[in-house]
């Protein structure tokens, strides 16, 4: 299955990277476009301006960004007061991907299921790729 | 439209209404970036402004993780502690008066929705303004 790197504009110069599979809608477009999860989408985009709008220090120090996978790069995005999460990876410490998003607090002990890490690293992995290829075909 | 052909514009997504327990964790985190950022710019590590303020370092923790239970008290010691106003306070609405012949209609912007409607001062003619 093939990949790409899909863009939001959240407000001006700041935008939110989302992994899709090649042409389909990616996991924010079927948020928005259902409105029984419209609001998850408006938390999440919320969540991702002030990260864009603060940096990744702060969002680090706020916990708003947790490290699941520190040499993967794979964090979790935790939007505030709510169970909503989304996988993130963090391109060169620099540049988020959004991957998928779930809700927390469903494995045991708290811990993500074995399942949800898996699929965060096999998606980080490709969109290290399709960043990579990214910025190859802008130079 | 996505990738290269284009971006999808989400700004829209930005201005709905949030409920009032989320505007409440909105304003917890819009504090916790401000004094992020203002701790920064002072050099001050979280002990630093627990020291300062009288309080555990994990109070700081909490408060840059967007604690809820702050009281004005604590606010005001984050003030003096970082000197600065975070008396954001409610903003408010834009208020513009304008005078039309016979009237005068007061134009109320209502900042959480954008909303614009003219609301009539009184229904009789009051004021003709000349000029």
């Amino acid at each position: 299955m093939d990949y790409e790197i899909v863009s939001f504009r959240l407000s001006a110069g700041s935008y939110m990277k989302v992994l899709a599979s090649a042409g389909k809608p990616s996991f924010m477009d079927e948020l928005v476009d259902n409105p029984k999860s419209r609001q998850r989408s408006v938390l999440i985009a919320r969540t991702v301006e002030r990260v864009n709008k603060n940096g990744l220090d702060w969002a680090r120090s706020s916990h708003t960004l947790k490290t699941i996978t520190a040499d993967l790069s794979v964090f979790e995005l935790r939007v505030p007061g709510k169970v909503i999460r989304v996988m993130t990876y963090v391109h060169e410490g620099r540049v988020p991907v959004y991957l998928f998003d779930f809700d927390g607090h469903q494995g045991k002990n708290g811990k993500l299921p074995p399942s949800l890490m898996k699929r965060a690293e096999a998606l980080a992995r490709i969109a290290f790729e399709c960043m990579k290829r990214e910025n190859e075909d802008e130079r | 439209m996505n990738g290269k052909s284009g971006v999808r514009d989400f700004e829209w997504l930005l201005e709905e209404r949030l409920s009032p327990d989320d505007l409440a964790w909105d304003h917890a985190m819009e504090i916790s970036a401000t004094v992020y950022k203002r701790m920064k710019a002072l050099g001050l590590k979280n002990k630093d402004l627990a020291d300062k303020m009288g309080v555990t370092p994990a109070r700081i923790s909490r408060i840059l993780s967007g604690e809820q239970s702050m009281t004005l008290k604590t606010l005001a010691r984050l003030e003096s502690a970082l000197d600065m106003d975070l008396s954001a306070g409610f903003s408010r609405p834009a208020l513009a008066s304008e005078s039309v012949t016979g009237c005068q209609i007061i134009k109320f912007e209502n900042i959480c929705t954008s909303e614009r409607r003219a609301i009539p001062l009184v229904p009789d003619v009051i004021d003709v303004k000349e000029g």
